[in-house]
């Protein structure tokens, strides 16, 4: 059913011809989306070449950074506009930054009907899906930085000398600007996530899994999203790791490969459409057992050593095996 | 023990008919235990076969199999809010499959009110299914509570 305010597609699972159905939905939204990102690119594109065949064109050998590293500094070149530094920089940063992100969007297969679809899941399960962009606001004040100390450059607030002070502000500068333009296209990559807050510092991230090729025979697991959990301890903690595997075995939840690059243990699991809210459960739940009894053995641990030094006054006889005393604490629900 | 059947018949020596079986103190427990192990995983394994299987047809059964009691009257609703599902049409096609390959029964009261049951006449094994469902399996609306109460804490 279409909702005709917000042209966002109910999307239904429940039969063969449903599942068709949304598949097909969710193929033409991508296409759309993807589309749309390639003319974004084009038109970002577009302004960039424009810009620059505009201004620097005429004057290929002189551009910005020369000025910006040149030790004679603001005062030698011929310019066109009077803030020529601080437009060139925000538009080749917003430049570069845009198009990566566009790129990035057009791979992003999550489409508007299955965002509505897996929220309104989410929600009935009583927990909320949520869509963290953190590279644009990065990217903003990052470059509103820059925009203020390029803008006092150019209206020669700030004048650079051949002293060596002088210098390494400028390289300080220099290492700034490609700071500001390297981190949110990092972020872009590594932080922009779909995902389900669980409680405070516990979340579970979703990731597609989906053909966009067409295929002929129905097959329910065309479309697979795949939830992983915030990082649960590092690969190296030996009763982290037996606890990971009791309960990843117990809830039958993906195991994490060993040649992994990852150092961290996550809690994987897969589903469908259909089923999406019962694995979501499985995970926060196996989440849930994690803190239960991977805390309780970091404060058994705690209370261990806190009690340290009484053992040693009163010469209580202790465990030798430590390990033990870690391993019984656990206790499968 | 290993949550394996052979296991356990080896462990107690039940196929061994020249040693009888003694249940005493610890042993009795332990026993105890074992079968306890054996049945969950039981469970587990229905649910997760229902997790794998396309249609929602083996969690509306589960479903039933969790809510029949002596005295209880079943409804689609019931089996809805078991089953933490937002709308009933999401349920029909499983129902009306489960009734006609006749693992269930659906009594239509009024046009809206019909009461299911399991069909354990024709279908003997569910009544050891439903034992199992009833005694190990956790429905979703239970994992809801329990991960809303979890997530609620501070």
């Amino acid at each position: 059913m279409r909702n005709s305010l917000k042209s966002v597609v109910e999307l239904n699972f429940e039969d063969e011809q449903s599942f068709e159905d949304s598949v097909k939905i969710i193929r033409t939204e991508y296409i759309k989306k993807a589309l749309k990102s390639i003319v974004y690119i084009v038109v970002v594109l577009t302004v960039a070449i424009s810009y620059l065949l505009y201004v620097y064109l005429p004057y290929i050998e002189k551009n910005f950074i020369t000025d910006l590293l040149g030790s004679e500094g603001y005062s030698s070149g011929g310019h066109l506009f009077p803030l020529n530094l601080t437009l060139s920089w925000t538009l080749f940063s917003t430049c570069i930054f845009l198009i990566i992100y566009f790129l990035r969007l057009s791979q992003v297969k999550f489409t508007p009907s299955l965002i509505k679809y897996i929220e309104r899941e989410t929600k009935h399960a009583g927990f909320e899906f949520i869509r963290k962009i953190e590279s644009v606001g990065l990217f903003m004040i990052l470059t509103a930085v820059s925009i203020a100390i390029l803008f006092y450059i150019d209206t020669r607030l700030i004048q650079f000398t051949d002293t060596s002070w002088s210098i390494l502000i400028q390289n300080s500068l220099f290492f700034y600007l490609l700071i500001s333009l390297i981190l949110p296209i990092i972020f872009i990559f590594r932080n922009d996530k779909f995902t389900i807050k669980v409680k405070d510092n516990v979340f579970v991230l979703c990731n597609l899994h989906y053909n966009v090729r067409k295929k002929k025979e129905y097959d329910p697991n065309l479309l697979g999203i795949i939830l992983t959990s915030n990082r649960l301890c590092s690969k190296f903690d030996k009763s982290g790791k037996y606890i990971y595997s009791k309960i990843s075995e117990d809830r039958w939840l993906i195991r994490s490969e060993p040649s992994t690059i990852s150092p961290f243990f996550h809690f994987e699991e897969y589903s469908v459409p259909i089923n999406f809210q019962k694995q979501f459960l499985n995970i926060v739940l196996a989440l849930n057992e994690w803190e239960n009894n991977y805390f309780s053995i970091l404060n058994s641990w705690n209370y261990c050593f806190s009690n340290d030094s009484l053992s040693y006054k009163y010469r209580i006889k202790k465990d030798d095996n430590l390990d033990k005393l870690t391993y019984w604490k656990f206790i499968p629900h | 023990m290993s949550q394996s059947y052979k296991d356990f018949l080896d462990k107690y020596k039940i196929d061994d008919f020249k040693t009888s079986l003694k249940l005493t103190g610890h042993t009795k427990v332990d026993f105890y235990n074992d079968i306890d192990k054996l049945l969950k995983s039981m469970s587990t394994i229905f649910d997760k076969l229902a997790t794998i299987a396309p249609m929602r047809g083996a969690h509306v059964l589960m479903a039933i199999a969790k809510l029949t009691g002596p005295n209880k009257v079943v409804n689609k609703t019931d089996v809805k809010n078991c089953l933490n599902i937002d709308r009933l049409e999401k349920i029909q096609p499983a129902i009306a499959y489960l009734e006609e390959a006749n693992y269930i029964t659906v009594e239509k009261k009024t046009e809206k009110f019909h009461i299911i049951k399991l069909n354990e006449e024709n279908n003997p094994d569910l009544r050891v299914f439903r034992e199992i469902i009833q005694n190990y399996w956790k429905s979703p609306q239970e994992e809801v509570e329990q991960a809303k109460k979890w997530s609620d804490e501070i």
